[in-house]
């Protein structure tokens, strides 16, 4: 609804031209040219600069079937007509169809959604609706819009419209009321899971008359999040078909490469693709920023997060609004901690430089977003959490430190600065990662190339099991019921050997049967959506009292709040004196010192089953066993990051069932290669090293979401090898050695197909990655920094990919774009006004 | 390469030891000892559909009527096990006779009537008062306690008075498949039933029983009828302050366990323990065979006459007044009760007699309640005076609870300031409050009072000031 187009901004011109005039100085004077002003300029730290070009608005008119209160309503907020893209979306809707939006950042996409709902439910007030949303916050926002919304039609003669948010905030004497009233329920899959489904009988009005089931933000339900909310919309569409609705799907998503087939995946339903934004956008620069070298021998560069408060410094000092990305809750800690040293408020005045992550508590992040909205912030710092459409208001820059891990997690985060008519800018910094210094180097990887595939596995047994006990306690399953396409079943005969259900009915006519819940447990309240295991660890403040200050998932548990660790809120810091592993409790202390912590830990691989390859195949896919363990920890100093001590921690090891693909190098390959015993080690570390790291961002995944280890042969007990960055090597991996990327979620989340269909282009990129460094033996840009994994590293690896894969590396060296095309961009666009890429997908 | 495990074993690992206990069948007896299985394996891989063999059901209905002492009832819509139980007035709850708790009731109807007026149900308004003789008191056993639409109600138990003595009925559905069966034989039942009687029903039972009916899409018969959950009064009267140093957490619970043996000195033997009870249901259904559901069938039937004792003794001190309490709390819950009734004489002859009680007894947060309680009432009803003496005796109570000093010394204070005028005893006493612990709000409060009291007070002669500064506590 923001999306109106406005008559004039002649009020507000000269705040316009104001920022202007301070964007265009900040930008002159991060860009190279003729303001050369900075000594670490020379060598290409600005690799790309680009100017997206204002976009005039398409319209379309108002539908004629469209209510006349509504009409009248939209008019009275000045919308007489639609953008295209909202009028086809009211077509197709109107047609049957169930349709997934796919448009930029405030394109008005939230009409394409509220216009047939609310259509439908003024021409048929028993007509319901349900909006998820993936966070609570985002429910919130949508209800404000709406209530603006439906009260105009009540001003315009239609009936009275509920319109409520129903989730864990809504107080308990309202829930009932919220039920009986609401035509539109605003939620998040969370509370439909736990909160809803499981009560169906009380919400039996909205499940007769369920006719639109909306999921804003669809590209967020991917990975284990996904693969949940998959399974929610199966037992949805089971408790609705009870009920006897079958309700249309309108989906909105931001742009990945796979919207209709995401959205297909997961509400299991044929949808329509709607694409094409008809909405006007500002102008717009993306400036591609990569820090200048230090140390060419060691292939160090500056500080990515240096570099990031420097740039973010350009723009807070010239007045504008900025939101800065971070990569983890770490370095959103250090870098909230740095620019509050440089933007320091006086004692007593709000203060001007926020941090905000997942962890914080609800109430101060809610403060934060409206100091933003309010302009009394003018500087946040912000993990993925702001990415998506918490209305923070238009902020003038988004600066990210560190490539955001995916195209389209770019495109949402540059978006979060700019609207309609206001020039803007966005900014990516890259850290010395391999996948941010392949994608800084390549830029045209990213202007582009189409965006990543968001990948669920909704049939990930882990997963599936839960939902089908949660299925079992709402609805009895008869015996012929189907659930996904693992045989649900056999499911519920293992559900029955423990006792969580019974087959009732008479044994001569099976096929009567019916399934029952037999557990006095309410299942859903023992599953997250979040993660595969819904435990997590709580962090205690014991420093006066006892006071709880954040949380942290199962899974990382181990990693960050091990004893010893630092653990940083808002620049606090605090020590872990103890770990409750099996109470799941940090106690924590603040304390003052100058370094955080990084857990090292380490994982062994055993091949379960082959899906493909196999038989001495340079690739492969399948089932394997994974255990891991966090066995050490090291201590990097602030602002210098170096090492500055390290310490041994005896933690319990995890164990899971998952899915991988693995590269095994043949025996003729190794033993043709001219080195050590050791060099050849290293070779092969250092390629595992690369190869994770292409391969997430060829997923789209985050760099934990895929493990790394190493084998050998087909020896099931194959050697223990390192996860991450920050360790030492395995002692040997003999003459057949494996390179495992594996699905670090228990059961896996459906990324070792991908990748193993995309071979390929994993060991070409891989080349690109380590051939195109700059180092000369191997860095922590492509095969792991030098002091670990030896100076022939480099070397040894380019030399496995060339003897695996000759056809591909060689198409690679053909391609002659991505080597010159950063430059050839620089000259083209320095001035800030060349001529638009038609190739952005913005 | 080690085989990769079949998908039946995957299963089993990604469930993996989550069965939950098992009941063994020899727990029959509500004497006997019972036995919990370990959880793995907890059923044969063999089908269930082989454990019941080709037993038909309605022949292991019959089976779990006789073991169970009642009837099955053969009906369209599949099959219900009705379990009937009279008890003559002669029999005994406890230490009581029946025949007592009923004539109790009997004596007390207009007190019953008034504890429903004093907690009406949302959005049902009773307009007539409905004979005793219409009363129905509902209990559930359920297949759990979280709610929510996998919880079923598999015994629903009613109880009606009987002349003199009591009937229950019971409602068992023989297996998850009839609970459309169970429902429509307690809605037939249910027909001539106009008021009803629980303990926690108003947000356990029927809201249970609704979701049940709505989940089996039949109409459901209480909806409209008036409701009395004695669980209101009974924490009233009954329920001591929790957290208190000396005060055992079982004293302070308002359990119907706690109480009926308060009250009828009932020492339930052989009891089964309210966890157990979804374990013994789950394995009827499985296997059919009922005994273990012998016990939870008793224990049903004790609450309801325990549910029936908590209403008839509420009634009988409503209606025959505080002289009829015969300890200080339930005099002073009595008191509260006739607050929301309106009844404010009644109400400040309780607190009167609960706080000369409390002194009787050296309880003083017993007297420092029922003086807060008095005196607020006295305030309401412009007796400003009588409040002051109220809290004055308050705040003289030794050990009485600090939040109730606070509550007295604000109280006082607002009334030396603004009624008698004595700013010098109001000032002491915000200063009193003030060398308190205060929380954010009251600390506020309190220290606007004082800045205003010193405005006042510097506008009178120095000299008499300074002769009272003397006194004050610095």
């Amino acid at each position: 609804m923001s999306a109106n187009p406005r008559p004039s901004l002649s009020a507000s011109t000269s705040l316009v031209e104001r920022k202007d005039k301070a964007l265009h100085g900040a930008l002159e004077h991060l860009a190279p040219g003729p303001w050369l002003e900075r000594e670490d300029t020379p060598e290409g730290v600005i690799t790309a600069v680009r100017r997206m070009a204002p976009v005039e608005a398409r319209f379309a008119p108002m539908p004629d079937g469209l209510d006349p209160r509504l009409r009248t309503a939209l008019e009275q907020r000045g919308l007489k007509q639609l953008y295209s893209h909202q009028a086809e979306a009211y077509a197709r809707v109107a047609n049957g169809e169930h349709i997934v939006v796919t448009t930029p950042t405030a394109s008005g996409k939230t009409l394409c959604y509220n216009l047939p709902v609310l259509d439908a439910i003024l021409k048929d007030p028993a007509a319901r609706a349900l909006y998820l949303f993936p966070t609570k916050a985002l429910a919130q926002d949508q209800m404000a819009e709406l209530h603006e919304l439906t009260a105009l039609i009540t001003a315009a003669g239609g009936d009275e419209i509920g319109v409520h948010t129903y989730d864990g905030d809504t107080p308990a004497d309202a829930r009932k009321t919220i039920r009986a009233r609401a035509h539109i329920a605003l939620t998040n899959p969370d509370m439909l899971h736990a909160g809803v489904l499981p009560h169906h009988p009380r919400w039996a009005k909205l499940f007769e008359n369920l006719k639109y089931v909306v999921i804003d933000e669809l590209h967020a339900y991917r990975g284990v999040f996904g693969s949940h909310l998959c399974n929610v919309l199966r037992r949805l569409q089971r408790i609705a078909k009870h009920y006897g609705s079958s309700p249309q799907f309108i989906c909105s998503s931001a742009t990945i490469a796979n919207p209709r087939e995401l959205a297909e995946r997961l509400a299991e339903q044929p949808f329509s693709l709607i694409s094409e934004s008809g909405a006007p956008r500002g102008e717009k620069f993306f400036v591609f920023v990569n820090p200048p070298v230090v140390n060419r021998e060691l292939g160090i560069r500056r500080s990515y997060l240096a570099e990031a408060r420097r740039v973010a410094g350009e723009f807070l000092r010239r007045q504008l609004q900025v939101i800065v990305f971070a990569q983890s809750r770490l370095s959103t800690e250090i870098l909230t901690t740095y620019l509050k040293e440089d933007f320091e408020t006086v004692p007593g005045m709000a203060e001007q430089i926020r941090g905000y992550r997942g962890g914080y508590l609800p109430l101060r992040r809610r403060e934060i977003e409206k100091g933003l909205r309010d302009g009394v912030v003018r500087g946040v710092v912000s993990t993925n959490a702001l990415e998506l459409g918490i209305d923070i208001g238009a902020l003038d820059v988004s600066v990210m430190a560190g490539y955001p891990g995916t195209i389209a997690a770019t495109w949402q985060r540059a978006g979060r600065a700019g609207r309609r008519s206001a020039r803007s800018a966005a900014v990516m910094v890259a850290s010395s990662a391999p996948v941010d210094q392949f994608v800084v180097k390549h830029p045209n990887y990213f202007f582009a190339a189409s965006p990543e595939h968001a990948l669920v596995n909704p049939d990930n047994l882990h997963i599936l099991v839960d939902h089908v006990k949660c299925a079992a306690f709402e609805l009895p399953f008869t015996a012929t019921d189907t659930f996904g396409i693992v045989d649900v079943q056999a499911v519920l005969d293992i559900l029955r050997e423990n006792g969580l259900v019974h087959r009732s009915g008479d044994p001569e006519t099976p096929e009567d049967g019916q399934w029952h819940w037999t557990s006095e447990s309410y299942p859903a309240d023992a599953i997250s959506l979040r993660s595969i295991s819904s435990d997590n660890f709580v962090v205690i403040d014991i420093t006066a009292g006892s006071k709880v200050i954040g949380e942290t998932d199962f899974n990382s548990g181990p990693s960050t709040l091990h004893p010893k660790a630092i653990y940083l809120v808002e620049g606090r810091l605090f020590q872990v004196e103890t770990l409750d592993f099996e109470g799941r409790k940090a106690y924590v202390r603040q304390v003052d010192c100058d370094y955080y912590t990084d857990a090292i830990s380490y994982s062994k691989v055993t091949v379960l089953d082959v899906a493909a390859g196999g038989d001495g195949a340079v690739a492969t896919h399948g089932d394997v066993h994974v255990s891991s363990r966090v066995v050490g920890f090291k201590k990097i100093k602030f602002y210098t990051n170096e090492n500055v001590g390290s310490g041994e921690l005896d933690l319990p090891e995890q164990q899971m069932h998952t899915t991988a693909y693995w590269l095994g190098v043949p025996r003729p390959v190794m033993q043709a290669l001219p080195y050590s015993k050791d060099e050849k080690r290293d070779g092969v570390v250092g390629l595992g090293f690369a190869m994770k790291h292409v391969a997430t961002l060829l997923l789209m995944c985050d760099g934990r979401d895929v493990g790394l280890a190493f084998g050998q042969g087909d020896d099931a007990q194959g050697e223990t090898g390192p996860v991450g960055g920050r360790t030492s090597v395995p002692e040997s991996l003999g003459d057949e050695p494996r390179i495992y990327l594996y699905d670090a979620f228990p059961g896996g989340v459906g990324f070792s197909a991908p990748l193993f269909a995309m071979h390929g282009e994993l060991l070409a990129r891989t080349h690109d990655l380590i051939a195109g460094c700059e180092c000369d033996h191997g860095c922590p840009t492509c095969v792991g920094p030098i002091g670990e994994t030896g100076p022939r590293a480099k070397t040894v690896a380019l030399r496995v990919l060339h003897a695996l894969s000759p056809a591909s590396i060689a198409a690679a060296d053909g391609r002659s774009t991505f080597a010159d095309s950063a430059t050839a961009q620089l000259s083209a666009s320095a001035e800030g006004s060349g001529a638009p890429d038609p190739d952005v997908p913005f | 390469m080690v085989m990769k495990p079949s998908l039946a074993d995957r299963l089993r690992a990604v469930v993996g030891g989550s069965g939950v206990p098992r009941v063994h069948p020899d727990a029959a007896s509500p004497l006997g000892t019972l036995a919990t299985v370990p959880p793995s394996p907890v059923v044969s891989a063999a089908g269930d559909a082989q454990e019941v063999g080709h037993d038909s059901r309605r022949a292991r209905a019959e089976r779990a009527a006789a073991i169970l002492g009642g009837v099955v009832d053969v009906r369209a819509d599949g099959l219900c096990l009705i379990v009937d139980r009279t008890y003559a007035a002669d029999e005994r709850h406890g230490q009581r006779r029946v025949g007592d708790i009923v004539d109790a009731l009997r004596q007390a109807e207009d007190g019953l009537e008034s504890l429903r007026r004093a907690w009406p149900g949302v959005g049902r308004v009773v307009t007539s008062t409905p004979a005793l003789d219409g009363l129905c008191v509902v209990d559930l056993e359920t297949t759990g306690l979280a709610g929510g639409a996998g919880t079923q109600a598999f015994l629903v138990g009613c109880a009606r008075l009987d002349g003199d003595g009591v009937h229950v009925r019971q409602f068992l559905s023989p297996g998850f498949e009839y609970e459309r069966a169970q429902l429509a034989a307690l809605t037939e039942w249910m027909g001539d039933r106009t008021h009803l009687l629980t303990f926690n029903g108003r947000t356990f039972d029927l809201p249970l029983l609704e979701m049940r009916c709505s989940f089996n899409r039949v109409a459901c018969p209480w909806r409209d009828l008036p409701h009395l959950d004695a669980l209101h009064p009974a924490r009233r009267f009954w329920r001591e302050q929790p957290a208190l140093p000396g005060v055992e957490a079982e004293d302070a619970s308002c359990s119907l366990g706690t109480i009926e043996r308060r009250l009828a000195g009932l020492h339930r033997v052989g009891d089964v323990p309210g966890f157990e009870i979804p374990a013994r249901f789950f394995q009827f259904a499985r296997d059919g065979r009922a005994e273990p559901l012998a016990a939870v069938l008793e224990h049903n039937r004790l609450d309801l006459l325990s549910t029936l004792l908590v209403a008839a003794r509420a009634s009988m001190l409503v209606v025959r007044g505080p002289a009829a309490a015969d300890r200080g709390h339930e005099c002073l819950g009595l008191g509260r009760v006739y607050e929301r009734l309106g009844e404010t004489a009644g109400a400040e002859a309780c607190f009167a007699r609960a706080a000369a009680e409390g002194l009787g007894v050296g309880d003083a947060w017993l007297r420092a309640e029922a003086l807060r309680r008095l005196a607020m009432l006295q305030r309401r009803g412009g007796r400003t005076e009588a409040a002051a003496t109220s809290w004055q005796a308050l705040l003289a109570t030794r050990g009485a609870p600090a939040r109730l000093r606070r509550d007295a010394r604000e109280a006082l204070a607002i009334h030396q300031e603004h009624r008698t005028r004595n700013l010098d005893a109001a000032r002491t006493l915000v200063l009193d409050a003030l060398a308190d612990q205060l929380d954010g709000r009251r600390r506020i409060d309190a220290e606007r009072r004082l800045a205003r009291l010193d405005r006042k007070l510097t506008a009178r002669p120095p000299g008499a000031l300074m002769a009272r500064f003397d006194d004050e506590p610095f």
